[in-house]
């Protein structure tokens, strides 16, 4: 039975990895691509002003380029959602592997 | 007597071994919703850059786009475990949506006739609306 308890406190350790490992990795990739939206959406901002103002925009297109950039905004935060689904379920998958082996490995 | 770790002395983990193959948050990759999000993504494109002319000229094709996107939205909202994907057709379905495909055709039918500044920059942000469903679609897990 002490055998069994090592493998499972194992089995314990090992999955707080792979949990760390894995939302790790996420919550930094999804800080860089909330970054990179951010700096893009401020330079096409910019981009589009100076359009407006050399009068190759009118104020209906500007407006509607401008909101635009909030439908752009819930784009990103809906498959930054889906994403984050997306490294659950590959977690998870992990995990079953990891519980499976350890199985193995009590009962044989 | 047998030596039995697994079924009596941790029913927890046969729960949790039920649980983890049952639990998938997110519908697998579909190689069709795929295919579908990049031919419908180069399709908009193009009829989006005929939009510095008169949209009557391209009223026909535009409305053979629409029928194709609402097609595609309701195949994604037929999914299951796909809330996301189907959110983000949604919105590139809507026509009050700025920077979605519809809400583009909806403005230029509006207003006749685009500036070519206009129809570049807006062809980036649909673009780039369609890239975000199409990263999506290809992480999800394979079979």
């Amino acid at each position: 039975m002490a055998d069994l308890t090592e493998l499972f406190d194992g089995l314990k350790k090992s999955a707080v990895e792979l949990a760390k490992g894995a939302f790790e990795d996420e919550f930094s990739s999804a800080k860089k691509d909330v970054q990179a939206f951010l700096d893009d959406s401020r330079e096409k901002l910019e981009r589009w002003t100076m359009l407006l103002l050399d009068k190759q925009l009118d104020k209906d297109e500007f407006e509607m380029l401008v909101k635009s950039l909030k439908t752009s905004a819930k784009m990103e935060l809906l498959m930054q959602k889906g994403i984050a689904k997306i490294k659950v379920d590959k977690f998870l998958k992990s995990l079953l592997g990891l519980v499976i082996d350890t199985v193995f490995k009590v009962i044989a | 007597m047998n030596y039995s770790p697994i079924p009596h002395r941790r029913p927890w983990l046969l729960a949790l071994l039920l649980a983890l193959t049952m639990s998938a948050c997110v519908s697998l990759y579909d190689a069709f919703a795929y295919q579908q999000a990049t031919a419908l993504k180069v399709e908009t494109l193009d009829l989006m850059r005929k939009g510095t002319e008169p949209f009557s000229q391209h009223e026909t094709r535009a409305e053979d786009l629409r029928l194709k996107l609402l097609k595609a939205c309701e195949y994604e909202k037929s999914r299951p475990k796909n809330s996301e994907s189907a959110q983000m057709w949604r919105i590139m379905t809507d026509s009050t949506e700025a920077g979605s495909a519809l809400g583009f055709v909806e403005f230029w039918k509006k207003k006749g006739a685009l500036s070519p500044a206009f129809v570049r920059e807006s062809q980036g942000q649909v673009g780039q609306n369609f890239d975000r469903v199409i990263r999506l679609e290809s992480l999800k897990l394979k079979k």
